[in-house]
């Protein structure tokens, strides 16, 4: 005779189902007293972030691109000085201009035509270099390292990485029941672990690209390109393999012709954002030349980053709104025919600063406006949930 | 009339082959001579032999071991040998497509033709000797030493010895077609048609076994030209470095073909699948036009070897002079042709501007890829217009024939 | 100050009565001199040796001078004997004679001898690789389609063949147990991240001894610089009872003081804008070694400080005077000068040719095909020089070596058969191996002889070419 009563399993099940409608039917988090948002900022100052990484990227070859390698050699001086060691740094140069013939100044690399400072320095560490810089490699090696969570019955361990055999042979010391695995991820075994990306759920990366590029593309090497999908679906690769605490990607992209717009006047800019909490895709145009050296030496976006981050140090308490604030005034300077972005449909809002030195937690989401002066165009995203879209118009 | 024919054209091949700036510059032109065929690599692969360093080892040598053996002989003889063989080979093949013309003249007199066409003479069987041996794209070839005179001269002598009804020979020479070409395999079954058709004269033997016989044949010669090749280098090294670039397409250098571009061109993740497409190609029309043309197995011969001079990996002009030799046997055809005029200058467009677009794009570097496939696809184009032409022209007469009131109006398919 | 110089010492002196114990030894040299056309040749050249038994596990279990990367690389992926080399610039041997180190061609050059395990090819791989992480170059490019294994050219420097005729038949070879892989890069661009590794395998890195001259501003800005890393077994003894192994460290670059100045005098501030502050403790021979000009005009040139100590050097029929300074003795900082009393520098007129060099050129134009002409001068008068040409020609270019021709030029006459003694030739493989083309040429007395050779440029796909197409390819 069956019973009548609903069985445990059918219990939970009405449970979950509860808990969803809860959830959806949840005011949005644009709301600044709901309990949501206190959760969220609660994420962010919570910390529990151990390392940090970062990955600067020079996508373009060529003498008269002497400004994208100082642009990023300038980000790689800034991040060593502010604490991220050479271990965990993967610097990609495209070409090479310091010991380039047409080098006036030999093994030196300046951003500035005053040229009081040497960029290149003695202790500078490529990763990859020259031809080695491709799109294929750079996702190969965000997304390269397999993290795993393993739990057995006598004890859970969480292994860290498997990238090593050394490592899985330290793990089945412990546990002798552990099934023989072959290394895993997308890089290959041979590669050494100064070009491997050995991040994992603790650790904060600053992304930083410069190059030649346009609407959702950036240029590597005048070969290829890699679009913003790809570079979407690798940072969603890393959240689900757990290689990312949350990632700020800073991408300077050079529109071909400066300060004009596409076509049409009017860009759209998806990205899908499951994980990725901020991105800014920045529009920049050279910043001056040194007619020693006989290019442009710096982009005006990283000048202006410069000048507010060669003033702090380790210990400084600076955040990332102050480092936003002196770029609007200074976009003021340069009156460019690009309308100011509005950001329509954001249901994002950050109240929380978080300082933007390495010893407490790298960057961080700051507060966006609706209506943002200047051409910088800066939006914030968070944990709202997989997939979800944003149109940016412009 | 022989002699008066053979004469001219041997003295032109062999005059032509002594002006060193001529034979040297044809031998090393892309579009009379391709990997496959080029004599300069057989010199470096028969060397290798040679030098007792593996002639297939590398990516230099994609020609058949027979060649080997042939030009290892021929090097103990003078140099003038070589000349020598491949003018008699072209007079060889003039030869034989004047007695294929006898041979089909006789065979289609019997059977039932137009009225305009009852009374008048065919076209003379040595004219059609001397459009193949006058032909410039043949003495082009032939002054190039293009090893795929020996191809050509295989195919003419299968539909030769098919015709007398020799079915061993007629398997043979097909067998060594395919064997140095692997193309040709598709003309096993016209042959085999020709053979069934008019070479079985008054036999008593069953059709289904002439068919296996000759199939069993076919097999059987392949097979032991195969093995013979294994003996002479010692290893099945050959079978990749020969049939192995001829499907897989390693060597992209440009020809008159249409696959070099493509493969160029083409991501890797492509490549199988389109390679097989290609291949398939090449193969698919073998049995349609076996089925529908039955009754005329030697224009069936003619169109695959058109078919097989378009759509192969790499072809060269020499393939066009093949086929070209063909067209006027069966000269009933020409009349009904609509194009030629088209033809014509497309083949002569096509020519001119050919070797001008290649010099624009590999040695001025002012042009570039595009310019010279431009051409190459308008030669083709033009090659592809004659067959479909042709093709019309034999459906149609054979549609007169049949219905004589159809003569002179246009008709239609419902 | 004097306590901090204390504490310094007797750590030193602990660090070398440990290392007494694990016997390592760390020599460093550095030699200067003038070339004929005003240039500068400096040879840095450290060596570092290590006391080792090559059979066993453990290979190393402790590490002092000899630096860790070097040896944990070699141990890990058996590696018998390992050259790497860095360079840019050309030798220009018509005007500077030779190097005293064995040069290399532009780019990176790699070979080594590894030990023929069933995963030699794995480890060679891998062997590329970790280069590559340690010295910040793209060295994991050398992969199957640029590795060759020539035959006859290189032979095993370590123990056992010290003595060999390199012109022997290898018939009962010692090194059957190791294979010879050779790659070279020719594009590779060197700049200071390959130096700062290279430094830091040094003992005393870039803060005492010789090698704090190491100034990448001005090293980079010469005419020639070439820096090297071999690692090689020897024999300590003559009955070789106790093997080592020897690391040495070389760099060797041509300065140009005229160019600056018009004349011809350097010191250690011009040159390297860095003076000697410090000798290294751990080694145990570090010395400058100047080889005196050989011009006898009095006052012609002066050297400052004057030298503790001179040395006579052979060089073929010449005895050139050599200034030492030991850097143990010298007053420290030390800033050698060299002086020369002339208003302004005159270049020779006559190139100074050593007695054999050599001179590849491509030939043909266009796309499609060309040429390969190697012009091989013999100067001496009465000898006849044996020589291996080694060439490792990329898969692109398709040689056709019945088109090879060996021929005396300039010279008497020697047909081909006579000029060739041996040939070794690899075919190469689309996508797969380069050619390999060796041969054992005697090359008649002053004569020059020229080695040509043809070729077909492959038609590339597309994904094949490289970013920057225009340039086209670098062939050795």
């Amino acid at each position: 005779m069956p019973s009548t009563r609903p069985t445990p399993p059918c219990l939970l099940l009405l449970l979950f189902v509860a808990c969803a409608l809860t959830f959806l039917c949840l005011p949005s988090f644009a709301t600044p007293s709901t309990p949501t948002a206190d959760v969220v900022d609660g994420f962010f100052s919570r910390g529990g972030h151990t390392n940090n990484w970062a990955v600067l990227v020079c996508t373009s070859r060529f003498w008269f691109n002497y400004r994208h390698i100082a642009n990023t050699l300038s980000m790689y001086r800034t991040v060593k000085r502010l604490g991220i060691p050479d271990s965990n740094i993967i610097l990609m140069l495209a070409d090479d201009v310091a010991c380039n013939p047409r080098n006036k100044f030999p093994a030196t690399v300046f951003n500035n035509a005053a040229r009081l400072l040497d960029l290149y320095g003695e202790n500078v560490e490529v990763d990859y270099r020259g031809y080695e810089v491709t799109v294929e490699n750079f996702i190969r090696m965000l997304t390269g390292e397999l993290r795993r969570w393993v739990s057995y019955l006598v004890g859970c361990v969480k292994v860290q990485r498997l990238g090593t055999p050394a490592k899985l042979s330290s793990i089945m010391k412990l546990h002798p029941q552990t099934p023989s695995q072959p290394p895993l991820g997308r890089v290959s075994p041979d590669t050494p672990r100064s070009k491997r990306l050995l991040t994992d759920d603790r650790s904060n990366i600053f992304i930083y690209m410069t190059g030649h590029g346009g609407n959702e593309f950036l240029k590597f090497q005048d070969a290829e390109e890699i679009s913003a999908y790809d570079l979407a679906d690798a940072f969603e690769q890393m959240w689900e393999k757990r290689s990312q605490h949350y990632v700020q990607p800073d991408i300077l992209a050079q529109y071909p012709f400066h300060g004009e717009q596409s076509a049409g006047g009017e860009f759209l800019f998806e990205v899908v954002l499951s994980r990725l909490l901020s991105l800014s895709i920045t529009f920049a145009p050279q910043h001056h030349t040194d007619f020693d050296i006989g290019v442009a030496v710096i982009d005006s976006y990283t000048y202006y980053n410069l000048e507010f981050l060669e003033n702090i140090d380790m210990s400084s308490n600076a955040t990332l709104k102050q480092l936003v604030c002196i770029r609007f005034m200074r976009s003021h300077e340069l009156s460019l025919p690009m309308k100011p972005p509005a950001l329509t449909n954001s249901p994002f809002r950050s109240r929380s600063l978080i300082p933007m030195t390495p010893s407490r937690s790298a960057v961080s989401p700051e507060s966006a406006t609706t209506s943002l002066s200047g051409h910088w165009i800066r939006w914030v995203g968070w944990e709202s949930g997989p997939g979800h879209k944003l149109t940016l118009r412009t | 009339m022989s002699p008066l024919l053979y004469i001219p054209a041997f003295a032109i091949r062999l005059a032509l082959f002594h002006i060193p700036a001529i034979a040297e510059t044809l031998a090393s032109r892309v579009e009379i001579v391709t990997p496959i065929t080029s004599y300069k690599r057989l010199t470096e692969g028969l060397y290798l032999f040679e030098s007792h360093v593996p002639p297939y080892d590398g990516g230099v040598f994609h020609q058949s071991p027979i060649f080997l053996a042939l030009f290892q002989l021929l090097n103990f003889l003078p140099s003038i040998t070589v000349p020598i063989l491949y003018a008699l080979t072209d007079i060889t093949i003039a030869y034989l497509l004047t007695e294929i013309t006898t041979k089909k003249q006789a065979i289609y007199g019997v059977k039932p033709k137009l009225e305009v066409e009852k009374g008048a003479k065919g076209i003379e069987p040595w004219v059609v000797g001397a459009l193949y041996l006058f032909n410039p794209l043949s003495i082009l070839s032939c002054v190039s030493k293009s090893t795929l005179i020996f191809t050509n001269a295989s195919i003419v002598l299968a539909v030769y010895y098919a015709l007398q009804g020799e079915k061993s020979l007629g398997m043979f020479w097909v067998a060594m077609a395919s064997y140095l070409s692997f193309y040709p395999a598709m003309l096993v079954a016209p042959i085999i048609l020709i053979i069934l058709n008019w070479g079985a004269n008054g036999s008593t033997i069953l059709k289904k076994d002439i068919v296996l016989h000759c199939v069993l044949l076919y097999a059987t010669w392949l097979a032991a030209l195969l093995f013979l090749s294994y003996q002479l280098v010692g290893s099945w090294d050959f079978m990749g470095a020969t049939y192995g670039v001829i499907i897989f397409l390693s060597d992209l250098t440009p020809n008159v073909g249409l696959f070099w571009y493509f493969f160029i061109e083409m991501f890797d993740q492509f490549r199988p699948f389109f390679l097989v497409v290609f291949q398939l190609h090449a193969f698919i029309f073998a049995a349609p036009l076996s089925i529908k043309l039955s009754e005329h197995p030697i224009f069936v011969t003619f169109m695959l070897c058109g078919i097989m001079g378009i759509f192969k990996s790499y072809p060269s002009i020499g393939d066009a002079a093949l086929y070209l030799a063909f067209l006027p046997i069966h000269d009933e055809l020409l009349k009904y042709m609509r194009y030629g005029f088209l033809t014509a200058n497309l083949f002569l467009y096509a020519s001119t501007l050919g070797p001008i677009f290649w010099h624009l794009w590999i040695y001025a570097g002012s042009g570039n890829a595009n310019f010279f496939y431009a051409i190459t696809l308008v030669y083709n184009i033009g090659q592809i217009l004659l067959l479909v032409d042709v093709m019309y022209a034999m459906l149609r007469r054979s549609f007169d024939v049949e219905h004589p009131e159809s003569l002179g109006k246009e008709v239609v398919q419902k | 100050m004097q306590l901090t110089h204390l504490i310094t010492q007797s750590i030193v002196a602990c660090t070398v009565a440990t290392l007494a114990v694990a016997k390592e030894s760390f020599d460093e040299e550095l030699v200067l001199k003038s070339l004929a056309d005003g240039k500068l040749f400096t040879h840095f050249q450290f060596t570092t040796r290590l006391d080792y038994e090559p059979s066993g596990d453990a290979l190393f279990s402790h590490y002092g001078l000899f630096p860790k990367a070097i040896g944990q690389i070699i141990q890990r992926y058996g590696a018998r004997e390992l050259h790497l080399t860095f360079t840019q610039g050309r030798w220009n041997y018509e005007d500077w004679g030779y190097p005293i180190a064995q040069s290399a061609g532009t780019g990176v050059e790699l070979w080594a001898w590894m030990y023929r395990t069933e995963s030699i090819e794995p480890n060679w791989k891998a062997l590329t690789n970790a280069l590559s992480g340690l010295f910040c170059a793209s060295l994991n490019f050398i992969d199957e389609t640029i590795t060759s294994r020539p035959r006859m050219s290189f032979r095993p420097e370590g123990f056992y063949n010290e003595q060999a005729d390199p012109m022997h038949e290898r018939q009962d070879d010692p090194s059957d147990d190791s294979e010879l892989r050779y790659g070279s890069l020719p594009h590779e661009s060197v700049c200071t991240e390959n130096l700062t590794p290279w430094i830091k395998l040094l003992p005393c890195k870039a803060k005492a001894g010789v090698s704090t001259l190491l100034n990448a501003h001005k090293l980079y800005d010469t005419n020639f610089h070439s820096m090297a890393i071999h690692v090689r077994p020897v024999c300590k003894d003559v009955d070789c009872n106790q093997k080592q192994l020897e690391l040495v460290q070389t760099v060797t670059s041509v300065f140009d003081p005229v160019r600056v100045t018009a004349r011809r005098e350097w010191s250690f501030q011009s040159l390297f804008d860095r003076k000697i502050e410090r000798s290294c403790a751990v080694a145990s021979l570090s010395r400058v070694l100047v080889l005196l000009p050989t011009i006898t005009e009095d006052n012609a040139w002066q050297i400052f400080p004057s030298a503790d100590d001179s040395m006579m050097y052979k060089v073929g029929e010449e005895t050139r005077q050599v200034a030492v300074y030991d850097l143990a003795k010298v007053h420290v900082p030390f800033d050698l000068q060299m002086i020369w009393q002339e208003h302004i520098f005159l270049f020779p007129l006559q190139p100074s040719f050593p007695p054999f060099f050599a001179h590849r050129y491509f030939t043909g134009y266009g796309q499609e095909r060309g040429g390969l002409t190697v012009n091989i001068v013999n100067q001496n008068p009465n000898e006849t020089v044996p020589v291996i040409y080694f060439d490792s020609i990329p898969w692109y270019l398709k040689l056709y070596l019945h088109t090879l021709k060996v021929s005396v030029t300039w010279g008497q006459d020697v047909r081909q058969d006579d000029l060739i003694k041996q040939t070794y030739y690899q075919p190469a493989v689309d996508r797969s191996r380069p050619s390999v083309l060796e041969m054992w040429l005697t090359l008649p007395p002053n004569s020059v002889t020229t080695v040509s050779i043809e070729f077909d440029k492959v038609f590339l796909k597309y994904t094949e070419h490289r970013p920057d197409a225009n340039r086209g390819f670098d062939v050795g």
